[in-house]
């Protein structure tokens, strides 16, 4: 029988050995980290160009001296992993992509742009497949200029960015559709902005949408948010805006939508019969270019059976009458 | 002390050694003076009573002198025969037959043959008599001791209810029982503590709510206990409660006799110890931490929600520190963008990492926090005032902390007094949890809450677990747990902490 | 872990929602839809669980965990082995999502603590511990549905139909220990409302499938794993939420470690009591 003094040197021993082994798997961390919060990416023939907006705040112990300061890299290189590495290496610190919501398409992007962002995501973590895609009438080399003669710009557009959220596809959606409705965003003396049209991007690249097919493809898709019409010059801001779509039988459809108008205008039945007309010919020119945007396929699917699918790719438009009513906001 | 040295017949009772009373006073005096003769404060005076050598003993200080000789002369001399007529001398044993059964005298009924038992009464602050010609001797309860009053606990404030604290005498704290409970269901056991000091502890119970097996283990156990000295009902807790490592102990204390009477009430086991107010209540709870004498007395939803803020502010004491540091490090995307930053700016300004700084201002809270309990009074202010410099300002602006750390670092140091019964366990706790989310990163911090959890989950004492054992999903939510019912609800079926008893 | 009453089947569930959700977390983009998953998983979830119900009563009215006959002495080597590679599987669930998602190897550094643990855990404190992680998984999971209402869209369910239905694979059926280990773990008694448990698993593996779809599509690219639905959750000011269910389910995976570790100690000392020539009779777990 052993003594108990061993017993109790094996134990010591052991609990030593096991703190020893506990803490070689143990680190510490810390917060000092470049937070990205988006990407820019910019394809051409030849190259990729990725701009990196993130947040590098100066040294302050008292928070209340402390400012968020927005900061802007960009890197080319001849592929898209290439350029993210060298823009990664710019960075003061290393990268943390946890933050990193949005992607920029800047002038020149294209579908194939979509799809090998997305790829990298899912192969480094250098983002969210669920990142708000929007698109930027100006090009890294052009935001990198405007910073170093604005203080302000940087986080003037991240603002911008973030204001226009509810616009913004996400990066998924590319493989649900076969195109996505871009918010726009500009830059101009020193200050970002967004504007009311849209930018389509499609496997066929990008067209510009002007803001009556912009706010009608938002009202479709049922985006929230006020949506804005001028019928003959006359302002028209609807909201809290809900769709309904019935099957009556397989190729007819009815489409209900309701919406209250802005304090201060009253709902004219006139503007109703525009708004439908104006929908129901959005709905006809959105299939043609090969937009479900009302979900009418899935909606006979329901209805008649999943073999029952349209494709605006292979069935022709079904019939949809529309109804529209307005609520006076109170 | 050679008791057996002075020629004293040793008898063996309950297993231990009895010196006995012998019939002559002078040696029985003998012991005595060598026992206490030395010490200031023993008394003992020669008389006679009915012509009988005796000798009064007392402490100085703990029996009155004045009560004493009032009561033995007064009765003495009503009973005792005229001056002028023939000297009756009767023998020790026919006066202690008279004073003890044919007078009025408030003797103590206890019969006193052994130096213990009257060493053990002395103690007790009453006066004993020793009679020439008797092994017994008679104790007086004319105690006269100086002690603290009853008044308002320091430790639990309330609103509504009872200001009455227990003092540091155990007869009075019995008596503060007795006048609440008022019917013959309390019962006290009254017994000295195998230390040093003998010293005295009660263990009160009510008869047909407490079970009488746990009641017996309790005794047994205290019984057999060897503490080296015994200074509060929680000395007694490593013997209550075997098991070396708890954070958790499924005991509570309480300076109130409302609280420990409703406690009685409810089936439980209240021990008290000559020379603490504390009282020490098993089995408790866990929710019992979060409920106070205010909560009955007030509307049960602004009760629950009290409750809710306790156990929100517990978790907040015990998980903030090490969930920050979690967040900031690995998971900023759980901590608002505007905040964030100023997060990082902070990290960058300071010397140390994160958990490290967490840690050290933990650390001088704690210190601040024990010495505002230890320094005199007189150096409160000053030594305040610094605390404050140090850490609000000179600390920051040297760059040495941070704004958000030391932020967080006070909310938690507050909130932890909001259940002050639980300060020991989430104080290490936290330190657990910083450590664990410091080094480990989210793993260390999920890994410290299950290992909370566990703990909480797996104590129990007396077979009662200390967490509400509620059918899930049946009743998932218990009707006096983290909210509480209409008092009125509740009184319909009266609450008896055994009917938690696990099977 | 001293011999008690039993584990109660939310604990037993507890674990196997932690598997079940190792396994969404874990499928790629092309596997079966939604619609697939509920129409034969069902059928498949009823088949294991009259199989457990079956087995749990012979286990109980031959005493094949208990008696000391070379059955038994085989069938608690056998299931030995089976919580030995669940276990092992889980420590690699576990393991591969705090790499994937925190970059760390804190679990390795972790674990033999909690084998330690498990040593001292009873019965009821796995049975309390289920309890509340219970309620943080439900929670958890109220604030996740809630988070991505938004971008569910039911018109993501339909899409061209490449096949019939019927042509299509049968979904593995995911075999777990605790199914038919109810004889010498579940409370006694219970063991009728512990053959249920196939169809917890099947209810959070189906609810998982359906919101996947209902967020990312059935056109989701094959490349998407079933995180990525949890990695479009976001909720107010915050955009990124996935962490908090991460971290419930790494609770919930460290918890099914620690009971998994209990329960080979049980059957390692009931082999060993089992063994010719060694007295006594293990008692209920």
């Amino acid at each position: 029988m052993k003594k108990p003094s061993s017993l109790y040197r094996i134990k010591y021993l052991a609990a030593a050995l096991l703190a020893v082994y506990c803490f070689a798997f143990f680190r510490t961390d810390s917060t000092q980290e470049s937070i990205v919060r988006a990407i820019l990416l910019e394809q051409d023939a030849s190259s990729w160009t990725v701009g990196l907006l993130y947040q590098a705040p100066e040294a302050s112990a008292d928070s209340s001296e402390a400012s968020g300061e927005i900061r802007f890299v960009a890197a080319r290189e001849a592929t898209l992993e290439r350029a993210l590495a060298s823009a990664q290496e710019t960075l003061p610190q290393a990268p943390n992509y946890r933050l990193c919501d949005f992607l920029l398409l800047t002038p020149g992007s294209s579908w194939q742009t979509l799809q090998e962002y997305e790829a990298l995501v899912l192969n480094q973590q250098c983002g969210r497949t669920a990142a708000l895609v929007q698109s930027c009438g100006f090009s890294c080399a052009e935001l990198s200029e405007e910073s170093e003669a604005s203080e302000n710009i940087l986080s003037s557009l991240l603002e911008t960015v973030k204001a226009a959220e509810e616009l913004s596809p996400r990066l998924y959606q590319q493989n649900l559709t076969a195109g996505l409705l871009l918010p726009r965003v500009s830059i101009q003396d020193g200050e970002a902005s967004l504007a009311e049209e849209g930018a389509f991007l499609t496997q066929n690249g990008v067209e510009k949408w002007d803001q009556q097919k912009t706010e009608l493809y938002r009202l479709l898709t049922g985006q929230g948010g006020t949506r804005r019409f001028w019928p003959d010059g006359h302002p028209l801001s609807l909201g809290r805006c809900t769709l309904s779509v019935t099957c009556l039988r397989e190729g007819e459809f009815v489409l209900r939508i309701d919406c209250h108008t802005a304090a201060g205008q009253t709902p004219d039945p006139k503007y109703s019969r525009w708004l439908a007309e104006a929908c129901q010919s959005a709905v006809a020119a959105f299939w043609a270019e090969g937009q479900d945007v009302l979900g009418l396929g899935a909606c006979q699917a329901l209805r008649q059976g999943p073999e029952s699918w349209l494709d605006p790719a292979k069935n022709a438009c079904p019939q949809v009458r529309t109804d529209v009513r307005f609520t006076a906001f109170l | 002390m050679n008791r057996r040295g002075a020629g004293h017949t040793v008898r063996q009772k309950d297993g231990v050694a009895k010196v006995q009373l012998k019939a002559q006073l002078g040696e029985n005096l003998s012991a005595l003076d060598r026992m206490f003769g030395s010490s200031a404060d023993y008394y003992a005076k020669k008389i006679r009573l009915y012509g009988c050598p005796g000798a009064i003993l007392i402490f100085d200080g703990m029996a009155s002198l004045e009560t004493l000789w009032t009561l033995l002369l007064d009765t003495v001399s009503r009973e005792s025969p005229p001056a002028f007529g023939a000297p009756v001398c009767h023998t020790g044993a026919e006066v202690y037959q008279a004073l003890m059964d044919r007078s009025d005298l408030p003797a103590q009924n206890a019969v006193i043959n052994d130096l213990d038992t009257v060493v053990m009464f002395l103690t007790a602050g009453m006066a004993v008599l020793l009679l020439d010609g008797c092994e017994k001797a008679i104790a007086f309860s004319v105690q006269s001791m100086n002690f603290r009053p009853v008044g308002e606990p320091s430790g639990e404030g309330n609103l509504r209810g009872s200001r009455e604290g227990f003092t540091d005498l155990l007869r009075v704290n019995l008596s503060l029982l007795r006048r609440l409970i008022r019917t013959d269901v309390l019962i006290m056991e009254a017994a000295q503590a195998d230390t040093q000091m003998r010293t005295e502890y009660a263990i009160c119970y009510c008869k047909g709510r407490a079970d009488p097996k746990m009641v017996e283990k309790i005794r047994k156990t205290l019984k057999e206990a060897r503490p080296e000295f015994l200074l509060d009902s929680s000395y007694f807790v490593p013997w209550l409660l075997p098991s070396r490592t708890r954070l958790f102990s499924p005991v509570s204390y309480t300076e109130r006799p409302a609280v420990a009477a409703a406690k009685l009430c409810e089936g439980k086991i209240v021990i008290l110890v000559n020379g603490s107010p504390s009282a020490l209540v098993v089995p408790a709870l866990f929710a019992e931490n979060f409920e106070c004498l205010d909560d009955y007395a007030t509307t049960a939803a602004f009760s629950s929600f009290l409750r809710i803020l306790k156990y929100v502010s517990f978790f907040l004491t015990v998980f903030l520190p090490g969930g920050f540091v979690c967040l900031a490090v690995y998971l900023p995307e759980l901590i608002p963008p505007q905040l964030l930053y100023k997060i990082m700016a902070a990290e960058r300004a300071t010397p140390l990492p994160l958990f490290a700084e967490m840690i050290m201002v933990i650390l001088i809270l704690e210190i601040i926090r024990e010495a505002g309990l230890r320094m005199p009074q007189s150096l409160g202010h000053s030594v305040s005032l610094v605390a404050a410099l140090i850490i609000g300002d000179a600390a920051i602006a040297a760059g040495l902390m941070s704004t958000p750390v030391i932020l967080v670092g006070s909310i938690t140091s507050i909130a932890v007094f909001i259940t002050p019964s639980l300060y020991e366990s989430a104080t290490l706790l936290r330190l657990i949890v910083v450590a664990a989310a410091g080094l480990a990163g989210p793993v260390g911090l999920v890994a410290a809450f299950l290992f909370f959890v566990f703990s909480l989950s797996g104590v129990s004492v007396m077979g009662v677990p200390y967490l509400a054992d509620r059918p899930f999903p049946q009743r998932p939510i218990s009707e006096d747990g983290m909210i509480r019912k209409n008092y009125r609800t509740l009184s319909r079926e009266p609450f008896n902490i055994w009917h938690k008893r696990r099977e | 872990m001293i011999e008690s009453k039993g584990i109660s089947v939310s604990a037993l569930g507890l674990g196997l929602a932690c598997a079940a959700m190792a396994q969404n977390f874990a499928s790629v983009g092309d596997t079966l839809s939604a619609r697939e998953q509920i129409l034969f998983g069902l059928p498949g979830a009823a088949a294991l669980s009259a199989a457990s119900l079956l087995f749990s009563g012979l286990a109980m009215r031959y005493r094949i965990f208990e008696s000391g006959t070379a059955l038994s002495r085989c069938a608690n080597a056998a299931f030995l082995l089976w919580f030995g590679a669940e276990l092992a599987r889980t420590v690699l669930d576990a393991q591969s999502v705090c790499r994937q998602q925190f970059g760390s190897n804190a679990l390795i550094g972790l674990l033999p603590l909690l084998v330690l643990l498990s040593g001292w855990m009873e019965n009821h404190a796995y049975n309390y511990t289920a309890r509340i992680l219970w309620w943080l998984l439900l929670a958890a999971g109220a604030v996740c549905v809630i988070g991505l209402a938004g971008q569910m869209h039911w018109q993501r369910l339909f899409g061209p139909e490449t096949s019939s239905v019927w042509q299509t694979p049968l979904p593995q059926l995911a075999l777990y220990p605790e199914y038919f280990s109810l004889a010498f773990l579940c409370i006694r008694g219970r063991e009728r409302s512990g053959a249920f448990l196939p169809f917890w698993a099947f209810g959070i593996q189906a609810g998982y499938s359906l919101a996947l779809e209902l967020v990312l599509g059935r056109m989701r690219s094959p490349d998407y794993t079933g995180l990525e639905l949890l990695r479009a959750w976001g909720f107010g000011f915050f955009s990124r939420l996935d962490a908090v269910l991460i971290l419930i389910w790494l609770a919930i995976a460290l918890f099914r470690i620690c009971f998994l570790c209990s329960c080979i100690q049980l059957l390692w000392r009931r082999s060993v009591a089992l063994v010719p020539g060694r007295a006594g009779k293990e008692g209920r777990a």
